[in-house]
């Protein structure tokens, strides 16, 4: 057992360090606005320059453009993203989709999309959920009807995280359409190329005013027979390490993010006075900021023990709903004391030196109640980790 | 809406702390609703049947009963200053399962004439304690699957099997007891209520079961074929699910004076951190996380409270209790398991100390000089415990909630092939 | 990062669980609870031939040279089991003490003994109004002569009544000094006090207790650095004990919620208690490595008082949380005496008390972020 890093560890966060120092946050333009998990805005300039360093297929096959280090550097490099708040988004979006290319795609396809993913210049979204197929993921009605020369898809999709600036869909569509076939045995996933015509994706205003997500909707599109993702109608038996990158990896860096975010708030109420005291000797103050210390450290140690799982080719049942439900639930409550701890303040204008701090948490504490249901839902996701990690009975 | 009490109210109440000041022992720290202690320990027992006995010359027993079984046909809101009272005080006495919600209630809506002429001049003297025979080791939550046989054999039924977490049962004299008359019928329309007199019947044993707070308060009754004269069976025969629901409702009470006793509590704990002064020789009350649990607690007991009295009124003018009464039980629950919570961390290392029950055996000058407020907030971490539990467990009371506000129920499991 | 167990520390889990399996089932915990000694010191002597209170130890004393991180896995084992006696107080607070300040003479006094299960150690540190605040400590060493006179009255001294040897924690004139003292000295008396259950928790009075140099531990008024490591190796300890006994609540509550069965279904199929389960998984799981990881920080002597008060802080509304849903799951059954959840109750809720409760290791944390 051994909790400290080694010295070739440090040395690489150190690099990491060093580069984040020469190209802050501000020097990148965005095309959407910071979530709350971590990832930062979304900066195509920034994610290409990630991927001219390399970073983006750290742990990749050399044969892909990657460096083949192990996944604990990958851990690190995404604790320094987050912590340093660079607008990384893009990158961190296409990271569970290029795991699944490596995992289930053909040799051609690996070869089609990897490199540019892998620079930084291919940005994909994840074209999954439906309307009506949301938890219920099984029950998605896009169809991809398999043709001479192309897979001929119809339907909808809903909440797909900014198609509109990315390239390419990780399209779930159904390839078998006998009502009689089980779920494991009718979905797959194809490569949606954005600009195929019958393609239109109307970006959806979210709550906090801005677009994020948007539906997608597909009228007769013709994509090419090459772009299907391993075999047909099996992509639900790889749905589960689908899953695992999005509800793992995305919540990795979370836990750092809001440490960053509770370091700010320290500062905060160290310079910060109400009605003549100090917000760091105010014990509401104190108790919620130690409080948020405590719970976010006991969340981040489980993510990186299941990091170290991953790396161990444990296999895993239940951890990756159970660091989606851990982060998701401590994001909830400490974007609240956040927004407490500013208390009116809050939404006081942005003119002096905290200002961009407070209209952040006022971001967060909105994007925040999206991330529990984003994912999966943390019900859904509870009721997995008791079923599969569990074994407790299904209905 | 008008939260002002009446000149009425207020003098009745006067009347009850006065009644109380005088004939409770001195410096009675107050026994919990659930009758635990009175159970568990003898000379509370002795000042719950005196208590009894003034209560009835006061004419409070059976205060909205009918004058012809020797109630008072007083109005509800004075039984429910009665409750209060009673139970903010810790005083016993004022048995639940006769007049809280109990035995005389059910008598009333569904016994016969007969018996209520025969139990409730009685109830009304004091002269009698109850009990109820409710659960069973399959039969918690799922009530109708109760198994205790009751087979009607000329003029008696004949009782076999046996009943659990019977709390009050070793000193009842009367209690109903929810059988199985017809094994043939669907799960709930097989189940009758059946009167049976404890002391006074052959073949019931009972074992005590200490609770994990030390308490023996509690126990398994079994039936070794009891004969109960047919003329004790409450309403009608495999008709008593309907007098079931009308029982649980009844509980509505439980919740409620969970929280107005877990007052006493909070109360408690602020005179203590009044008195009680940290190294610095600065009053714990003074300590402000100290205070801000207190008074989280004090706001969330006080919410509670409130929906409390909305349940009361809702009782009082009729209306439908079902959601309300499920939302108090589930309030009452959990703010007293949030009090001893706060207790507990308050006490600190102080809290593992003090004798089994608390503040009742302050008798050893050398083992318990060390302990604080007598043990009570270990006893009460140790014994709210089961406040989310019994009565009906916070999950199925959620459920119940969910299902007022109009939530649809889950689909029931295909009838397998 | 390795978040796995060593091929030894498996060895060492699995001889644990087995040995208690079969020495210490429930019925016999119960029954030594309601016992004055509150242990078997033939059991404590089994323990002390399989190698474990001299576990930590070097070899020359009759130990087995492991770290403290090993122990910790074993007290995970204890923990789970509640198993009572003098082990803390023995290894952690007693030997650890005499083998870090003691001179040569007093380690080969003491520690081969001790590792051989002979004799029993504990510390006193707790007064009546100073709970681990030994700036304001009133128990002191007086000065006279060629010998110190200690009194004043210990408060929650955990196993006095069975100690050979209490380390005692004294004002003196520049500051805190550790004395070894003999328990059977004239002026010492024990008193036992009703605590919640399997724990001994006594009161111990010293009255013009005379000692020497020679008793001192570690020298003239350096006790109070020290007493700070103490606090966090017990700390520490304390979380193993509690981590191995919420594992075990888990375990039977999952059995439990498979095996139950209310309105013709499992009760485990049910969506509430499916969400009560996997919260107490999450709960485990993050108390597991914040235990762990200041365990090896401990284990490694890395500064880690930030580390030490995350993982108590934290183990204190977790460990309140698991057991607490443990018993809803359970329902009425386990309330009773008779079942085994309200021992994890219990000691769960001690143990936030002890080695500094949340509020007090909050303010380290507080501290520690520069607030």
């Amino acid at each position: 057992m051994e909790f400290g890093f080694t010295p070739e560890q440090e040395a690489w966060r150190r690099e990491i360090q060093d580069f984040l120092k020469d190209n802050p946050p501000e020097k990148f333009p965005t095309q959407s606005g910071e979530d709350s998990w971590g990832h930062g805005a979304f900066s195509k300039e920034f994610v290409r320059l990630l991927g001219q360093k390399g970073w983006i297929p750290l742990t990749w096959p050399k044969k892909y453009g990657g460096s083949e280090r192990p996944n604990t550097d990958l851990m690190i490099l995404f604790e320094e993203l987050a912590w340093a708040r660079v607008p990384w988004a893009a990158g961190a979006i296409c990271w569970s989709m290029a795991n699944t290319i490596l995992d289930m795609g053909s040799e051609e396809l690996k070869q089609e999309f990897l490199p540019g993913v892998g620079r930084g210049e291919t940005i994909l979204w994840l074209a999954m959920s439906e309307p009506d197929a949301g938890s219920d993921l099984l029950a998605l009605r896009t169809t991809a009807i398999e043709q001479d020369d192309c897979f001929l898809v119809n339907g909808q999709k809903v909440w797909s995280s900014l198609a509109h600036i990315s390239d390419y869909g990780f399209l779930f569509c159904r390839t078998n359409v006998d009502p009689k076939a089980p779920s494991w045995n009718a979905i797959s996933i194809l490569m949606l190329d954005k600009k195929l015509p019958g393609v239109t994706v109307q970006p959806m205003v979210s709550m906090l005013g801005d677009y994020f997500h948007t539906e997608v909707f597909l009228d007769n599109v013709r994509v090419p027979k090459r772009h299907l993702l391993g075999k047909k109608n099996e992509a639900v038996i790889h749905l589960n390490k689908t899953l695992e990158f999005d509800r793992f990896w995305a919540r990795f860096p979370k836990p750092r993010f809001c440490q960053r975010i509770t370091h700010d708030l320290v500062q905060y109420a160290k310079e910060t006075r109400r009605d003549g005291t100090l917000l760091s000797q105010d014990p509401g103050v104190r108790t919620k900021l130690v409080e948020s210390a405590i719970e976010i450290e006991a969340c981040r140690q489980v993510l990186w023990s299941i990091g170290w799982k991953i790396d161990k080719k444990i296999p895993l049942t239940y951890e990756a709903s159970a660091a989606k439900v851990l982060a998701d639930d401590m994001g909830l409550r400490f974007f609240d004391r956040g927004m407490q701890i500013l208390g009116p303040y809050a939404y006081m204008g942005e003119a002096d030196k905290w200002g961009a701090l407070r209209k952040n948490l006022r971001r967060w504490f909105l994007w925040t109640a999206g991330d529990s249901l984003a994912g999966g839902t943390s019900e859904i996701a509870r009721n997995t980790m008791a079923t599969t990690g569990l074994k407790l009975p299904r209905k | 809406m008008d939260f002002r009490i009446t000149p009425e109210e207020e003098a009745f109440r006067k009347e009850v702390k006065e009644f109380l000041d005088k004939e409770l022992p001195k410096d009675w720290p107050g026994v919990d609703p659930d009758l635990y202690h009175e159970d568990a320990f003898d000379n509370i027992h002795e000042v719950s049947l005196a208590m009894q006995k003034k209560l009835a010359a006061k004419e409070w027993l059976g205060l909205t009963w009918p004058k012809k079984y020797g109630g008072h046909e007083q109005p509800l809101w004075k039984q429910i200053i009665l409750e209060e009272e009673m139970t903010y005080r810790g005083s016993p006495g004022l048995d639940p399962y006769q007049f809280v919600g109990g035995m005389g209630d059910l008598l009333l809506d569904f016994g016969t004439e007969a018996q209520r002429m025969k139990y409730l001049p009685m109830m009304v003297r004091g002269e009698i304690k109850g009990a109820t025979g409710m659960s069973e080791p399959n039969a918690g939550s799922d009530l109708a699957n109760i198994q205790l046989k009751a087979e009607l054999q000329g003029d008696y039924f004949i009782l076999n099997g046996q009943k659990t977490w019977q709390s009050a049962a070793h000193k009842a004299d009367l209690e109903p007891v929810y059988v199985r008359t017809d094994p043939n019928l669907l799960k709930h329309r097989g189940i009758s209520i059946i009167l049976v007199e404890l002391k006074k019947t052959p073949g019931i044993t009972m074992r005590p079961l200490e609770m994990m707070s030390g308490l023996k308060a509690f126990n398994e009754v079994f039936y070794d074929n009891v004969k109960v004269p047919k003329e004790n069976l409450l309403g009608e025969i495999n008709g008593g699910w309907k007098i079931v629901m009308a029982a649980l409702s009844h509980e509505r009470a439980y919740g409620v004076m969970l929280l107005i006793n877990i007052r006493r509590d909070i109360d408690l704990l602020v005179e203590y951190c009044k008195e009680t002064k940290d190294v610095d020789g600065v009053p714990l009350s003074k300590n402000k996380m100290i205070r801000n649990r207190l008074a989280d607690v004090a706001i969330q007991q006080e919410i509670a409270r409130n929906v409390g009295y909305k349940l009361n009124h809702l009782a009082l003018t009729g209306g439908n209790v079902v959601s309300t009464a499920n939302t108090v039980k589930i309030l009452g629950g959990v703010t007293t398991q949030r009090v001893a919570q706060v207790g507990m961390q308050i006490m600190g290392m102080y809290g593992q100390l003090g004798p089994v029950g608390g503040n009742w055996r302050q008798t050893d000058p050398v083992k318990d000089k060390w302990t604080r407020l007598g043990g009570r907030m270990k006893h009460l971490y140790l014994s709210t415990v089961c406040n989310t539990i019994a009565a009906g467990t916070t999950e199925v009371a959620r459920n119940a909630a969910a299902g007022a506000l109009g939530c649809p129920r889950e689909p029931k499991p295909a009838p397998k092939k | 990062m390795d978040f796995g167990l060593s091929e030894q520390q498996e060895m060492l889990r699995k001889t644990a669980r087995d040995f208690f399996k079969t020495e210490l089932p429930k019925t016999l915990v119960k029954e030594l609870a309601k016992e004055p000694k509150g242990y078997r010191p033939e059991m404590w002597k089994k323990m002390a031939d399989l190698g474990w209170v001299g576990l930590v130890l070097p070899e020359q004393y009759g130990g087995s040279d492991a770290s403290f991180l090993d122990l910790t896995i074993l007290m995970e084992e204890m923990g789970r089991a509640c198993a009572p006696g003098p082990f803390l107080s023995t290894v952690v607070l007693g030997a650890l003490t005499v083998l870090e300040l003691g001179t040569e003479e007093q380690k080969k006094a003491i520690l081969p003994k001790l590792a051989k299960g002979e004799i029993v150690l504990t510390m006193a540190i707790a007064e009546p109004h100073a709970i681990y605040k030994p700036d304001f400590f009133e128990v002191e060493a007086k000065h006279a002569a060629h010998h110190y006179t200690v009194s004043g009255t210990k408060l929650f001294v955990t196993d006095a009544h069975v100690a050979d040897y209490i380390v005692v924690a004294t004002k003196t004139k520049g500051g805190v000094t550790l004395f070894l003292v003999d328990a059977k000295s004239p002026g010492v008396t024990c008193t036992l006090l009703p605590a919640m259950f399997g724990e001994r928790q006594c009161e111990v009075k010293f009255d013009g207790v005379k000692l020497t140099r020679s008793d001192m531990l570690g020298g003239l008024n350096r006790g109070k650095d020290y007493l700070e490591r103490v606090m966090h190796r017990a700390a520490v300890a304390k979380c193993s004990e509690v981590l191995g006994g919420l594992e075990y609540v888990l375990e039977i509550s999952v059995q439990y919620a498979k095996d139950r069965v209310a309105f013709g279904k499992p009760i485990g199929t049910y969506q509430a208690i499916q969400h009560h389960c996997a919260n107490m998984l999450n709960d485990l799981d993050s108390c597991r490595c914040m235990t762990r990881r200041a365990a090896w920080m401990v284990s490694e002597d890395l500064p880690c008082a930030l580390e030490v008060s995350l993982a108590k802080a934290w183990m204190g509304q977790a460990s309140r949380r698991i057991t607490a849903l443990g018993h809803e799951i359970h329902g009425a059954m386990a309330f009773q005496h008779d079942h085994d959840m309200h021992l994890f109750t219990k000691q769960a809720v001690v143990a936030e008390a002890s080695f500094g409760s949340s509020a007090y290791h909050g303010e380290v944390v507080a501290k520690e972020l520069g607030l």
